[in-house]
């Protein structure tokens, strides 16, 4: 073939690659942009803003017409003008979004929607959702409702029941949205929801739930909701900046925090130290993460400290990692919550020997020490004169 | 025009190479040792006499079964015990999973607290495995597609 003849067509094939490529990375940056909208919409919803949530969904629209997940959410379902808009949507919808928008339009009027196999369940709970009722609705054991209907209804009752501020139906709805979608986007939310509505549940369960919302205007925002509906339950007040206490602010509500999460160290996590670092209580995490036992989520907790906090988070004086003691030798790691290595003189007492300062061996912040007793022993692990670990281990 | 054409015989040979490393390896079939084969045919079961024609509707609460996660990557298949089917009520208390109000199979849940119950939804069940890792508590309801088979029993 003519070379030009050759370099125009792969200049050609070029070039509509490139276009194709612009595209594709402007769709994406289109879907972006939608997503936000549509993250700011669910945001809005929770905070019980219903016009503000269907205007957020509405932005979604503009950027994304036919994206049913955002039409879906814009559209006020108790409007039949509505459904006939869902209607002309689905005519550029994909098999799995003409799914979407039929059962849309199907909860707005009550009825199941085209295509799908209808049952008393179904149908009971289609009813529900068209008149956005936050009750409890009966379904029939011999027929089963479909997943997707018994999700949708969940999701609606919660955002109903929120609204009603009901905490039976609240509770009942987070429950069956937690069991049917454990993966659900927001399950850290639907966790604190169940974890405060529960008939019994303690202090650190509820700690551990809220401090897993790591975004604190959320947390402080379902706090809010949650003591709102259920005033007198006092326990929930440890949920709001302040414990309640407007004027006492968030640094008083991490200092009950950390206080409580101390009395059971299995409800320290990554939210709670997060937490204490947003408030400025560097000190506070410190002191939690002293309370973890010493070992790899230690060390993990004091890394998190660390990254958040630029590496001013040691206030401790010593960290030590998991023992090992193989072949008549015990090490370990010594180091402070940053991972410095330390200079100053180690003193090891195992049961009633002291260990000789020129017997241990360190390299770095690893720490060999010979040993000549075995079984059970009483370690004591000094740092510049100072207790830094005392325990009895099996060696 | 002669660097135009040695740089377009570049480009194409580079292009195809690309094409070559890239689509190729997806067509591909993966070679498995003798005596062993793709997860696919579930011959891994073998050993846990997998009954793999086994129809959704003749599953009961109790069955061990194999079901694989469509978010798993790889060929990766889970096994558990089925606790509840399309209209039981699933709950949870004192950290365990409740079906109709009776104990389930399966181990406690750690920092669990108390949830309502829920009705199972038609075409699914729920399945539980001794650490709840990749089991309904994790993922929600299994669909009955994703059933591979009922096993004699579970190690």
């Amino acid at each position: 073939m003519n070379p030009k003849i050759l370099a125009i067509i792969l200049l050609a094939a070029a070039g509509v690659l490139f276009l194709t490529a612009g595209m594709l990375t402007w769709g994406g940056i289109d879907r972006w942009r939608a997503h936000g909208a549509l993250v700011e919409a669910q945001d809005r919803a929770l905070a019980g803003d219903a016009a503000g949530a269907r205007a957020s969904a509405r932005t979604a629209v503009d950027i994304l017409p036919s994206e049913p997940a955002a039409v879906l959410a814009a559209a006020d379902l108790l409007t039949i003008t509505n459904v006939d808009a869902l209607a002309a949507v689905a005519r550029g919808a994909d098999a799995t979004g003409k799914a979407a928008l039929a059962a849309g339009a199907g909860i707005a009027l009550g009825k199941p929607p085209e295509g799908m196999d209808p049952n008393a369940s179904d149908l009971a709970l289609l009813q529900a959702m068209a008149a956005r009722s936050a009750g409890p609705v009966k379904l029939s054991k011999d027929a089963p409702p479909h997943l997707a209907v018994l999700t949708s209804w969940a999701a609606m009752r919660l955002s109903a029941a929120l609204a009603a501020k009901s905490p039976t139906d609240l509770y009942e709805a987070a429950s069956a949205l937690l069991t049917l979608a454990p993966r659900h986007p927001q399950t850290a939310e639907l966790r604190l929801l169940v974890a405060a509505l529960a008939p019994e549940v303690t202090t650190a369960q509820l700690i551990a739930a809220a401090a897993a919302i790591s975004d604190i205007e959320r947390r402080n925002r379902l706090g809010q909701h949650l003591v709102a509906m259920m005033p007198e339950r006092t326990s929930l007040r440890i949920l709001l900046p302040g414990g309640g206490d407007a004027a006492a602010g968030e640094a008083e509500a991490v200092r009950k925090l950390v206080t409580a999460a101390k009395l059971n160290p299995a409800s320290i996590n990554e939210g709670l130290i997060i937490r204490c670092l947003q408030a400025g209580k560097a000190d506070a995490a410190d002191e939690l993460v002293t309370a973890l036992p010493a070992g790899p989520r230690q060390a993990d907790m004091n890394k998190l400290g660390d990254l958040l906090d630029g590496g001013s988070f040691a206030t401790s004086p010593a960290h030590i990692s998991h023992w090992s003691s193989i072949d008549s030798t015990l090490t370990f790691h010594l180091s402070n919550a940053a991972g410095a290595i330390p200079t100053r003189k180690i003193g090891i007492r195992v049961g009633t020997i002291d260990i000789p300062a020129d017997q241990i061996r360190r390299l770095g912040t690893l720490v060999v020490v010979p040993l000549k007793v075995s079984g059970e022993q009483d370690i004591t692990v000094t740092y510049d004169g100072k207790p830094v670990f005392a325990a009895k281990l099996t060696l | 025009m002669e660097w135009i054409r040695k740089s377009l015989s570049y480009a194409i040979t580079i292009g195809v190479i690309i094409a070559l490393v890239t689509i190729v390896p997806r067509f591909a079939r993966l070679r498995v040792a003798d005596g062993y084969t793709d997860i696919d045919g579930l011959e891994v079961e073998r050993s846990l006499n997998a009954d793999t024609g086994v129809a959704f509707g003749s599953l009961a609460v109790g069955d061990p079964i194999a079901y694989r996660l469509s978010d798993q990557d790889g060929k990766n298949l889970c096994v558990g015990w089925i606790a509840a089917m399309p209209g039981d009520e699933v709950a949870l208390r004192d950290k365990l999973v409740m079906v109709n109000g009776k104990k389930a199979v399966g181990g406690p849940i750690e920092d669990a607290p108390p949830r309502a119950p829920v009705m199972i939804p038609a075409g699914h069940c729920y399945v539980v495995s001794s650490h709840h890792q990749l089991d309904s508590v994790a993922y929600g309801p299994i669909p009955a597609a994703a059933i591979r088979a009922r096993l004699s029993s579970l190690p």
